[in-house]
């Protein structure tokens, strides 16, 4: 319990702060160096408390305790600051608030300060992962890799310090303010959890994902494609192409590229306007030359497209470690044809996987009981992705190759994302289900 | 009432350690003057230009041209300001050597926005080098590079023109011929020049001048139209 409030504060602490940035953000719309000093303060927090960690290892643990308290208050300390600061702002009169601030080093330094105390956790987490391992595998090898990531990420700071104090001042003049808050809403969402728990899902991230599922599920599902047994399965045929693992790659990377051709065309090719402001043709040189630099920059979407793709990848890869999967339970086809299994062990409400083998195939099955009481069995696999399987996460089933939240009140319905739902009976107090139609299913999907 | 001008010199000085180049000068300068500042060397001319350029800060004092304070803008912002406010012609042409003639206007097109090559032969004709826009300096005459070095100057469309010397490496003849297509362009669009100089016949170009002496200014007068402005 005493977990939870701490991780429910520290996160509200977080989402509390970005909310501040971004209020003084657009208070102060000049000013984009802010945004870059927290970036900075954040990439050198990481290092910093990389430092910290690598400092004290590998026995100084009572140091680490006392980190962790100094850490914390000045975490608080720095959220009442901040508030303060959006205070002062907002009684200040006029548009350039922040402007006037005097002196504004100390709002520079208080956004510094801040990256580098949140991400300073992360060095610090990562470098006590590499601790445990060192200690449970009586080696020092990743003390030493601690030391040369330390060493790489601190080269590659110092090198990011230089060329950012170079160009990027420069740059952020010119960043458009939907540019600079994108990122923050993705950190939002996807990196908020990452900082106490890295194998967590946050409760933003999974509404988020399973608002997106919901929206693709009525929309596709429901609205363009009624419930027509051919239709349906003709098209999901189609767009299982894009998610098998044979064409998925290729698919999404002309996704991307399209997207990033289509931006390019829509920006690059525009015609100019004809200046009739202008006044000289040295003016109306400069007008073409901001203009023509305007839309290379919007071009810069691609990028940013890109970083976004990184970022959910990254997310994919380092989530699914508390998500439950159990070792399906294998199965035998009685002589009529059938397999069976007890009801009672779905009275846990969590996910059960069967396997089954069948004329030189295996075929894999999953059972829940949903809260409402109603049992539902499913092939564990869909209609769209190869047959990687559903795991559980709380209320929801993952899809294990596309990461699809699907709750677990709509299993056993049929559908693109959901498991394909099989018929069974219960008898005795057993499940029991034909053999020969879950597998003409299964190999209907996995030809 | 106080007349404000294009260029407004406040206070200004300039101290190199204890040599006090610039002691406390006060200008004001209507947009579109021709003002030729003149002085012994060592007076300071060329640090006041300097200076009104944003080449290098003051010790003490203000700059404003168009109402703009230079020193209170950043490096960044004081560089664009001054692609897009000021010309500069010096006594050193400062030609690129491996450009042509009209590679040395697109250059200062480009750096200010975009070259534009039409527009840069139009200016190379205005200053009388049609048939030599494809000429390396090194083929052109100390004049002609001055007249390639006056184009570069106006082909930004700037306010201000700033001139350090810019008949000092010709003869009598080409002078009268760079500094009447001065005047010639300086009727058409009404820039504002400041002219350094030393030699009192071309001081008698401008409409104004200011006589510098140990960093101060000691005279200031406008020309008399009846001494005509030829020799």
């Amino acid at each position: 319990m005493k977990e939870t409030i701490t991780l429910a504060l520290s996160r509200a602490f977080e989402f509390c702060l970005l909310l501040s940035f971004s209020y003084l953000y657009f208070k102060n719309q000049r000013d984009r160096r802010l945004f870059f000093l927290l970036a900075l303060g954040a990439s050198f927090g990481f290092l910093l408390g990389f430092l910290l960690n690598l400092l004290q290892m590998p026995f100084a643990y009572q140091l680490k305790a006392w980190l962790t308290k100094a850490e914390l208050i000045f975490r608080g300390g720095l959220l009442i600051l901040v508030f303060l600061s959006s205070l002062i702002a907002e009684m200040l009169e006029g548009r350039e608030r922040l402007d006037q601030l005097k002196p504004r080093f100390l709002i520079y330094s208080l956004l510094f300060m801040t990256g580098v105390v949140f991400v300073g956790f992360e060095g610090f987490d990562l470098c006590l992962k590499l601790q445990s391992q060192s200690f449970l595998k009586m080696t020092d090898y990743p003390y030493y890799l601690g030391a040369a990531v330390f060493l790489g990420f601190s080269f590659l700071w110092l090198l990011a310090f230089r060329l950012v104090v170079i160009y990027l001042f420069e740059f952020l003049e010119r960043v458009q303010a939907p540019v600079l808050t994108f990122p923050v809403l993705v950190y939002l969402i996807v990196g908020l959890r990452s900082f106490f728990r890295p194998e967590l899902f946050s409760s933003l991230e999974v509404i988020a994902a399973r608002l997106l599922h919901d929206c693709v599920h009525w929309l596709i599902v429901f609205l363009v494609f009624p419930d027509h047994p051919f239709l349906r399965e003709s098209f999901w045929k189609l767009v299982a192409l894009a998610f098998r693992k044979e064409t998925g790659l290729i698919f999404n990377l002309l996704l991307v590229l399209a997207l990033g051709l289509w931006v390019f065309m829509r920006t690059y090719f525009l015609p100019y306007p004809p200046f009739s402001e202008a006044k000289s043709p040295a003016e109306r040189r400069k007008f073409k030359a901001e203009l023509r630099s305007r839309r290379i920059y919007s071009t810069r979407f691609i990028f940013v497209s890109w970083i976004l793709f990184s970022l959910a990848a990254y997310n994919s890869y380092s989530s699914g470690k508390s998500l439950y999967f159990p070792e399906p339970k294998l199965l035998v086809v009685d002589r009529q044809g059938k397999v069976s299994f007890f009801s009672g062990e779905l009275d846990d409400l969590m996910e059960h996987r069967y396997s089954f083998n069948y004329r030189d195939q295996t075929v894999r099955l999953l059972a829940i009981r949903k809260p409402d009481g109603k049992t539902a069995v499913c092939l564990d696999d869909c209609l769209i992705c190869p047959p990687d399987g559903y795991a559980q996460l709380g209320k929801d089933l993952f899809c294990l190759y596309c990461g699809t939240p699907i709750p677990i009140d709509t299993v056993g319905s049929p559908g693109g994302c959901n498991p394909i739902p099989l018929k069974f009976k219960i008898k005795k107090g057993k499940i029991v289900l034909e053999a020969n139609s879950a597998f003409r299913e299964w190999v209907k999907n996995n030809r | 009432m106080k007349r404000k001008g294009y260029l407004e010199i406040i206070r200004l000085s300039k101290e190199y350690g204890e040599v006090k180049a610039l002691r406390e000068v006060k200008l004001t300068v209507p947009q579109g003057q021709w003002l030729t500042v003149m002085g012994p060397s060592g007076s300071g001319k060329t640090t006041l230009l300097s200076l009104i350029a944003g080449l290098i800060k003051p010790t003490r004092g203000k700059v404003k041209i168009g109402g703009v304070d230079i020193f209170s803008l950043s490096d960044n912002q004081l560089l664009q300001f001054r692609r897009e406010k000021i010309g500069l012609i010096f006594q050193q042409h400062h030609l690129i050597p491996y450009l042509t003639a009209l590679e040395n206007v697109m250059l200062a097109q480009f750096i200010h926005s975009l070259p534009d090559e039409a527009e840069a032969i139009d200016s190379l004709i205005k200053v009388g080098l049609a048939d030599k826009i494809n000429r390396y300096p090194r083929e052109l005459s100390g004049g002609e590079q001055q007249r390639v070095c006056i184009a570069r100057a106006l082909i930004n469309n700037p306010g201000l023109l700033l001139a350090d010397e810019p008949t000092g490496n010709l003869d009598r003849k080409n002078s009268e011929l760079v500094l009447n297509l001065l005047s010639k362009l300086h009727q058409e669009s009404n820039f504002t020049i400041v002219l350094v100089t030393h030699d009192p016949w071309v001081a008698r170009w401008g409409e104004r001048i200011v006589q510098l002496e140990d960093g101060k200014v000691v005279d200031d007068f406008l020309v008399q139209k009846s001494r005509g402005r030829k020799r």
